[in-house]
């Protein structure tokens, strides 16, 4: 889908406007019952700061207590090395449950598992209609905002699912989804903290389907973007909750704190893929609530159709400078400001915008 | 916790759909449960602010994670602050943290909220108090 049909769909702007009359109140609620998420917030962006600033002090104090408790640690430089070292540990033939998560988007990592023969499931309800639909997700938290209840029915029947609303929809889901989670061979997830004084991967959800894509399979593979890292437990589950808030459902339904444990092989992945020598380290800030895209002017047109190949909306453009080297649809932002206004971390958005600009037009002139 | 703070702790848990019984003796009330689809949880504390409740052991985590009905006993006593002195709580007694506040649920289709989505279609909380209240 290019900007001009993203346009004329009415459906990504609808579901857009839903999702934001749905999530906004509930956001400001939030803070208003629980002012010290505020504070929260503050912190936390005061050690993001610090650990950014020796990133590789802190990749290496993570991955030594991950390697202390028996967790296989891979650093990846690029998407490519990413890619190559998850296939190796998952092998072929394979079923393989994945947890939503943006980071594997950024690499591309179900198409190419699925590549080798492996059978790999979406198991977030709405990350399961974009894979069904051969889509790609409209917004980091809500994948398939754009689809109506009447066309995910009949996306679902791809599977075998049946049903007219969103209760039997979801109740077909689960029963399909039970008999992969039981029969998986690796579960796959992302990690939105991780605390280097434990090496313990936080992860937040409302479904179920991380607890179970990281519990029941044998092998367990967590995709850790490598500025999740915080020093400790306490600002890993602090970055989460915030998260929740700032996104809209607080508190989150399910804290998953997950480390190695007997019985489990467990395997860690750092990626790096242009993180640490971006021009751009304060996107590297961004907790992923996907709070910027809803209240986006343009994001509200458009989705994630303006952006990359993973990340969309404002912080999406600065994303995909750093992870695709990918600039040229900074044009489309008006620069007004309000990312950076409902933004936890107070990234300066429109900023990076103009330096980006300000790069292209250098390089068209040479 | 004083009365009017264990209330409020209720209705926050009431208010995340969750069905909570507060009781002096919880092992009498788990005897009601009949069936074989709900699994028991002890849990290792619980945020007071927020309704966060944690648990441990990665055995306890994948049985409440495919119950189709988690029954979750707290000790009133149990209950933290806030939830940072809950967490470090939980994880002083336990490794393999995992915490709940409400049944699984989704709003994945057009916003419209649905319980039970991959975990627990339903969450109960037994309270355990020291003396009636
Ligand atoms: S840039 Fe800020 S508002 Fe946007 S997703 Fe990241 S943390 Fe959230």
């Amino acid at each position: 889908m290019d900007i001009y049909e993203a346009l004329a769909n009415k459906s990504i702007r609808n579901g857009i406007l839903r999702s934001l009359r749905n999530l906004s109140p509930q956001v400001e609620k939030n803070l208003q019952e629980h002012p010290y998420l505020l504070e929260y917030a503050e912190e936390l962006k005061k050690a993001k700061v610090e650990v950014l600033e020796n990133l590789d002090f802190w990749i290496d104090k993570a991955s030594k207590i991950l390697q202390a408790k028996g967790v296989e640690v891979f650093y990846a430089r690029d998407a490519s090395e990413a890619r190559n070292i998850a296939e190796k540990i998952v092998g072929a033939n394979k079923i393989v449950v994945k947890a939503k998560s943006m980071v594997s988007e950024e690499i591309h990592l179900r198409e190419h598992l699925e590549k080798m023969g492996n059978e790999v499931l979406e198991t977030d309800l709405g990350e399961l209609i974009v894979q069904l639909a051969n889509d790609k997700p409209m917004h980091s938290v809500i994948p398939a905002l754009h689809y109506s209840e009447e066309q995910v029915a009949e996306i679902l029947k791809k599977i075998g699912v049946n049903g007219k609303n969103a209760e039997e929809l979801a109740k077909g889901v689960r029963i399909f989804m039970r008999k992969k989670f039981l029969n998986a061979d690796v579960g796959i997830s992302g990690c939105n903290a991780l605390s280097a004084e434990t090496g313990r991967i936080f992860l937040i959800e409302n479904e179920g389907n991380i607890r179970l894509s990281t519990t029941l399979p044998k092998r367990y593979i967590a995709l850790v973007g490598i500025e999740k890292i915080l020093p400790n437990d306490e600002l890993a589950l602090k970055s989460v909750l915030v998260q929740a808030a700032f996104f809209g459902t607080f508190p989150p339904t399910y804290i998953n704190v997950n480390e190695k444990v007997d019985g489990q092989e467990m395997y860690a992945i750092f990626i790096d893929n242009g993180r640490k020598v971006t021009e751009f380290r304060e996107q590297l800030l961004c907790i992923r609530c996907g709070r910027c895209q809803l209240e986006c002017p343009v994001f509200q047109n458009l989705g994630n159709v303006w952006g990359g190949s993973a990340y969309g909306g404002p912080m999406g453009v600065v994303w995909t400078a750093i992870t695709e080297k990918r600039s040229e649809i900074c044009f489309l932002s008006t620069l007004c400001g309000k990312c950076r206004e409902v933004c936890p971390m107070k990234i300066n958005i429109p900023e990076m915008m103009r330096k980006i600009r300000r790069l292209l037009k250098k390089s068209f002139r040479g | 916790m004083n009365l009017a703070e264990l209330s409020r702790f209720v209705e926050i848990l009431r208010s995340h759909n969750v069905e909570v019984i507060v009781s002096t003796d919880a092992h009498k009330e788990l005897q009601n449960f009949k069936g074989n689809d709900f699994v028991i949880t002890n849990a290792l504390s619980a945020d007071e602010r927020t309704g966060i409740i944690f648990m441990g052991g990665f055995e306890n985590r994948k049985n409440a994670s495919l119950a189709e009905h988690h029954i979750v006993v707290l000790k009133a006593e149990d209950i933290r602050k806030d939830v940072i002195s809950a967490y470090n709580f939980a994880s002083s007694k336990s490794n393999c943290i995992f915490a709940s506040s409400s049944p699984s649920k989704t709003a994945d289709i057009e916003g419209k909220t649905v319980f039970g989505m991959h975990g627990p279609r339903k969450l109960t909380v037994i309270l355990e108090v020291k003396e009636e209240v």
